[in-house]
């Protein structure tokens, strides 16, 4: 016993001694800044539904090559496993998302057009399916999914904790993580609600790196969500349209 | 990943971080990032979730080639010496090379023109930029595409069948079977009225000009590349675009202005100039598949 214990001892002394010596190998993402993702994720996907608005600054690179910004309001209403709603504003147009656990119905607010699919069962498949079979990426998503953590981290190169800064006036702590393709930041609250306050995500793989703000403000945490939000009823004087999948396009 | 780590840790110690930016820590990204300049789907923003599905295989989605580029429009008094300047006090019927209509005389009914043989020039490289039709699920993108002129802002289109009294500052003339139509900047055709006004027309089918207006969409459906701006098809032709029918089953990403809502086999479309566009959502946006009525 006192031999082993010796020899535990002898090497833990080498090894104190060898990291001393050798550069130390730092990892690639900060704890902290895991730890503060990995606790907002983890609050939101054990919140049974939710209601939260943002404002979204996005860049669009015109065919001419200027960046501007334009500018949208969205509403996302959830209730796991099985009900979404996304709403996107621009002015008076737009384009919503109502997913029933059964169907999915996406329309067109300018041209009063809709398309309605079946659904899969749960939120996680609905969004695939719209990403993956009908080009539709559900913006924030990432708020949506069952496992936000795996879905943010997924892919993640590097991350860091930049500190403490205020949104709109809500203490947040600020962590930035890198992928290939994109550098993203987000603010999370610090307090017992650490919800999302801020998101930009940079592309910095596309012409002039465009970025996509959102502002996450009313928040709304909800033990019980009712139906009627994510049920589509169709506008005034609307038409069904058929949602093509993509690769059934029409094509010579 | 060190200048990560170090501003971290540095911010934790209460130290000084006067410009994240410059120090922020993703700047070993930055490599790749230019090494792999438009390798990014169009689609996807705003989601991570997105940038990760695309991730595994980043070459797959090249972004689709712009139209090819060309020379810049030239200017009308350069690229037509014999045109004379559009002023309003000498208007274009001035000078007429070709038997030009003057004011009093009916430009038209010129019925039952023949109608030239325009055949896609596949080889021909278009000689200016057209718009890529890069479309967010949540865009409403038609504005982005007629934001060509940055400097001149948002120009106004003209809806078909209204009449004006003056052309705009900035147009070219088109002359074709014998008759002088006028175009502007943003692909609108005006034709000139005996009273001396000017009413916004479909071009005839045959029409060539030298340069796409602005905003113009380019189409690929099958080996040719076409270019749509608000019901007018063009194809390339003999150093230009010659104006054509669109071939059935073309899908056109906006409606051209002044369709009718039809009803057809059970279904709501739309009527223009004799061919239906039938909309669907593709992609998350609303598009319209031509087909002859």
């Amino acid at each position: 016993m006192i031999r082993a214990t010796g020899c535990v001892a002898i090497l833990f002394l080498f090894s104190t001694a060898a990291a001393d010596t050798a550069p130390t190998t730092r990892p690639a993402v900060d704890p902290v800044a895991d730890q503060i993702l990995r606790q907002c994720c983890d609050f939101l996907a054990q919140t049974h539904a939710f209601a939260v608005h943002a404002e979204i600054w996005k860049d669009q690179v015109l065919p001419s090559g200027h960046k501007i910004q334009v500018t949208r309001s969205l509403d996302l209403v959830l209730r796991r496993p099985d009900r979404l709603h996304v709403d996107a504003r621009a002015h008076h147009k737009g384009r919503s998302i109502w997913y029933d656990g059964k169907t999915l119905t996406v329309l067109d607010h300018e041209r009063n057009l809709y398309g309605v699919i079946d659904a899969p069962a749960t939120i996680d498949q609905a969004v695939d399916l719209l990403a993956q079979d009908y080009g539709i990426t559900v913006p924030l998503e990432d708020l949506a999914v069952t496992d936000p953590y795996g879905s943010c981290i997924k892919n993640v190169q590097a991350g860091g904790y930049f500190g403490d800064e205020p949104v709109l006036g809500v203490a947040s702590r600020h962590i930035g993580f890198s992928t290939e393709r994109i550098d993203w930041q987000m603010w999370v609250a610090d307090g017992p609600r650490p919800l999302p306050q801020k998101l930009v995500i940079n592309y910095k793989t596309e012409e002039q790196t465009p970025q996509y703000i959102a502002i996450f403000t009313k928040w709304d945490l909800m033990d019980h969500a009712a139906d009627l939000p994510f049920q589509f009823i169709p506008p005034h004087d609307s038409a069904k349209i058929p949602l093509v999948p993509q690769n059934s396009k029409g094509r010579p | 990943m060190k200048t990560i780590k170090s501003i971290s840790n540095a911010k934790r110690r209460g130290r000084d971080v006067s410009s994240p930016w410059l120090k922020f820590g993703f700047t070993f990204c930055g490599v790749l990032a230019l090494a792999s300049t438009g390798a990014l789907a169009d689609r996807g923003q705003g989601s991570i979730r997105a940038a990760a599905r695309a991730e595994p295989a980043p070459h797959a989605e090249a972004r689709p080639a712009p139209a090819p580029q060309a020379a810049a429009r030239p200017e009308p008094s350069r690229a037509q010496p014999t045109r004379a300047q559009p002023t309003r006090s000498e208007p274009p019927r001035a000078q007429p090379p070709l038997a030009e209509p003057a004011r009093g005389q009916p430009a038209r009914p010129e019925p039952a023109r023949p109608v030239p043989e325009a055949r896609p020039d596949v080889h021909a490289a278009p000689p200016r930029e057209a718009a890529p039709a890069r479309r967010e699920w949540d865009d409403n993108d038609e504005e982005a595409h007629h934001f060509g002129g940055f400097g001149r802002g948002v120009p106004a289109r003209v809806a078909r069948g209204v009449r004006v009294h003056d052309l705009p500052p900035s147009h070219r003339e088109i002359d074709f079977d014998r008759h002088r139509y006028f175009l502007d900047d943003v692909g609108v055709y005006y034709d000139l009225e005996p009273d001396g006004q000017y009413l916004v027309i479909q071009p005839p089918l045959g029409v060539i000009v030298p340069a796409l207006p602005d905003g113009a969409t380019a189409v690929v459906f099958g080996p040719t590349t076409f270019y749509y701006l608000d019901g007018v098809f063009y194809v390339p032709q003999g150093g230009g675009f010659a104006v054509v029918n669109p071939p059935p089953g073309i899908v056109v990403p906006v409606l051209p202005s002044g369709a009718s809502q039809v009803i057809v086999n059970g279904s709501v479309a739309f009527q223009f100039n004799g061919f239906i566009y039938q909309p669907s959502l593709q992609d998350g946006v609303t598009v319209y598949t031509v087909t002859p009525t």
